[in-house]
């Protein structure tokens, strides 16, 4: 209902206003085409997003004081912490990064984003910045007609650079012309009702703009017209700063909790940055009046005084939350809990896939890669609960013998049932979500997220034999014929190492170990599979099993050498092809068939 | 000259074209000093075991290791041709 008026009305005093006064039309076409270069600006900089933006977050944020190092910096070199918090965001989104990194970079992206206000005042006002948008312009749109991404990229940043510039000459313009027909500083109000006043004001104002970047040169050219008295301009900056975070909260929406927790978190940082700045503002404003007075900036220079209060009480919320931010992460897990992942009939459900990682191609493969894994665990349980092995003697350092012959639970598991809940829904996330993140990525990419889908696949179509395999598992492996028990133990045996070499490849750094499980495996499928190695005509021989039980045991063969085949596959692509640290040796020391079949005639 | 063209001309101006082989050839070093050392500590299990079900297995593992470590020198030398 609000926002059905709120448009036509916001049309209708822009109108109004645009007919009243020819000066505010250039204020407001400044700010629309500042708004404008900041979405330019931000569509460049996604253009990198793919490839060093996302491999520089994932490396720098190790550390919190790198973590607020790379807010900073990044902040500077985009002059968008929107971006930089939404990029953030996907990130903590697709598990990636922990929140406590997350904070960091929003605290650093804090810090950062005070750079504008410096360029704006410092620089800004004081050229001609309109003269140095026309050609930003003109390559810009060159570049942008290329048909190299990176190429976009820099023309969309170009561009977007131009507006930005071109926007602040129309606001300043604007403002100078002002101030012939119109006083607005005669509307200032002092003393702490102004402050809370103009801070709502800034609020308001960000939160319609989405930026406070934008908001904060609107201030900072007013400012320098003289249209806004100095302190009104300060409570206007401290509105700007809480007005922000409806970004981070707008990109949050689409994120998991994560994502949700990180925007409160900013939340939060703002506001008690704000309510300090308020508390202080006297204080603050001595501070400023020195450090101007130390950088030699005159007493009477209202804009760059500005940009030392913006960084000033940016910098003092930075010192006063960081010894809060391990309380601060523990509140927001205790205060905004995640929807159970399995809920109580047992359905289990994606954990790293959401729409805000789209965007961002390397995000969106590190969420797919992170979720098949947690296909992988759900498979890992639903395969050994099948064939009645308990998950925790797998993985441990128990003798094999020993595992198979602890039962997990008096009955077998279904695995149908299971298969229904735990893994359908999670597999049909995946291939769709990969489906649309498709769209962003380069070929390379492209080619290991065909790779991943094979891996999905391998694991599913694991499950499915397993759940044949389950029904003779059942029947055969407390028969009252040695024989044939014998063989399903084998069987039962075979896959409990075969899962527990994967959980090591799964969990172990040690190249060398990786590489030589995964030949172990390879050979002993070759090894177990009971068609070639004889072991089924010398039982049919020798009758010690019936027919029924050989044909049986033949079809069950089949089933574990695919199973074995189908993990195998899936440990070499998720393990090792894509996120290992030996994708890219793993084509030279792959074991072949030949090699294979060279060790098993050896044997023989 | 186009883009990669130029890419390219840099690349090589800066003698940084072979960064993806030089990376390989490092990380196979890396890896075959690992099975080399591998190897030894299965040597010595083997001269102390007596197990014959053990010696089998470490027999089995250590002609992998003999076989990935000859792999691994093949390669490394056709890298250091290339």
């Amino acid at each position: 209902m609000s926002k059905n008026i709120f448009l036509p009305l916001s049309l209708i005093i822009l109108g109004y206003g645009f007919w009243m006064s020819p000066n505010f039309k250039d204020i407001s076409a400044g700010v629309a085409i500042f708004l404008f270069g900041m979405l330019s600006l931000e569509q460049g900089f996604k253009a990198f997003s793919g490839g060093f933006l996302d491999k520089i977050l994932k490396n720098s944020t190790d550390k919190l004081y790198k973590s607020i190092g790379f807010g900073i910096v990044s902040t500077s070199i985009m002059q968008s912490s929107s971006l930089v918090s939404v990029l953030t965001i996907s990130f903590l989104g697709a598990g990636l990064i922990g929140l406590s990194q997350g904070i960091g970079i929003v605290f650093g992206a804090n810090l950062g984003t005070t750079t504008g206000a410096w360029l704006v005042a410092g620089y800004g006002l004081k050229i001609n910045i309109a003269s140095y948008a026309m050609p930003m312009l003109v390559f810009g749109i060159i570049f942008i007609f290329q048909k190299s991404s990176s190429l976009k990229g820099i023309g969309y940043i170009l561009t977007g650079l131009g507006f930005l510039f071109l926007g602040i000459h129309y606001m300043k313009e604007g403002f100078e012309a002002f101030k012939a027909t119109i006083n607005l500083s005669a509307y200032a109000v002092d003393g702490y009702k102004g402050l809370f006043l103009f801070t709502l004001v800034g609020i308001f104002a960000t939160v319609v703009m989405q930026s406070s970047h934008a908001t904060l040169v609107l201030i900072i050219t007013a400012l320098s017209a003289g249209q806004i008295s100095y302190e009104n301009a300060l409570a206007l900056a401290i509105g700007a700063n809480v007005g922000t975070t409806i970004t981070a909260i707008l990109g949050a929406m689409s994120s998991n909790i994560e994502g949700k927790r990180l925007a409160a978190a900013h939340l939060i940082f703002n506001l008690v940055t704000g309510l300090i700045a308020i508390i202080f503002i006297y204080q603050i404003i001595y501070l400023v009046d020195q450090s101007a007075v130390y950088l030699n900036i005159a007493q009477d220079d209202y804009t760059l005084k500005l940009a030392i209060f913006h960084t000033i009480f940016n910098t003092i919320g930075v010192v006063v939350m960081i010894p809060f931010i391990n309380k601060l992460v523990i509140f927001l897990e205790a205060t905004l809990k995640p929807k159970k992942s399995v809920d109580e009939i047992g359905y289990d459900s994606v954990k790293y896939l959401n729409d805000s990682v789209l965007e961002f191609p390397q995000t969106s493969m590190g969420a797919l890669i992170r979720e098949t894994k947690h296909l992988y665990e759900n498979a890992f349980e639903i395969i050994a609960h099948g064939l009645n092995l308990r998950r925790s003697k797998i993985v441990s350092s128990m003798e094999i013998d020993e595992v198979v012959k602890e039962k997990h639970a008096r009955r077998y598991i279904n695995i149908e049932d299971f298969y229904n809940k735990k893994i359908k829904d999670i597999y049909s996330e995946i291939i769709t979500f990969s489906t649309r993140a498709q769209v962003n990525m380069q070929a390379q990419d492209i080619e290991n997220l065909y790779k991943l889908k094979l891996a999905n696949r391998e694991i599913v179509e694991a499950i499915k034999n397993t759940k044949h395999l389950q029904k003779n598992i059942i029947k055969f492996s407390s028969h009252p014929n040695k024989y044939i028990q014998q063989q399903y133990l084998q069987i039962k045996k075979s896959l409990a190492e075969l899962l527990r070499n994967i959980n090591i490849i799964a969990t172990t750094d040690e190249e060398d170990v990786i590489i030589l499980l995964l030949s172990k495996v390879r050979i002993n499928t070759q090894k177990n599979d009971l068609l070639a190695n004889g072991t089924l005509d010398e039982l049919i021989r020798k009758k010690n099993i019936t027919n029924q039980m050989a044909t049986s045991l033949m079809n069950d063969s089949v089933y574990l050498y695919n199973i074995r085949n189908n993990l195998c596959n899936m440990a070499e692509t998720l393990f090792v092809q894509i996120s290992g640290e030996l994708k890219h040796l793993e084509d030279e020391m792959h074991i072949t068939q030949s090699e294979i079949e060279d060790i098993l005639e050896k044997k023989d | 000259m186009g883009v990669k063209k130029f890419i390219q001309n840099v690349l090589e101006s800066l003698k940084i074209t072979d960064f993806e082989i030089t990376s390989k050839k490092k990380s196979l070093k890396a890896l075959l000093s690992k099975l080399k050392k591998k190897r030894v500590d299965v040597l010595r299990e083997l001269k102390n075991e007596s197990s014959d079900k053990k010696i089998k297995e470490l027999n089995e593992e250590l002609e992998l290791i003999t076989l990935h470590i000859k792999k691994g020198k093949n390669r490394l030398e056709d890298l250091k041709k290339s």
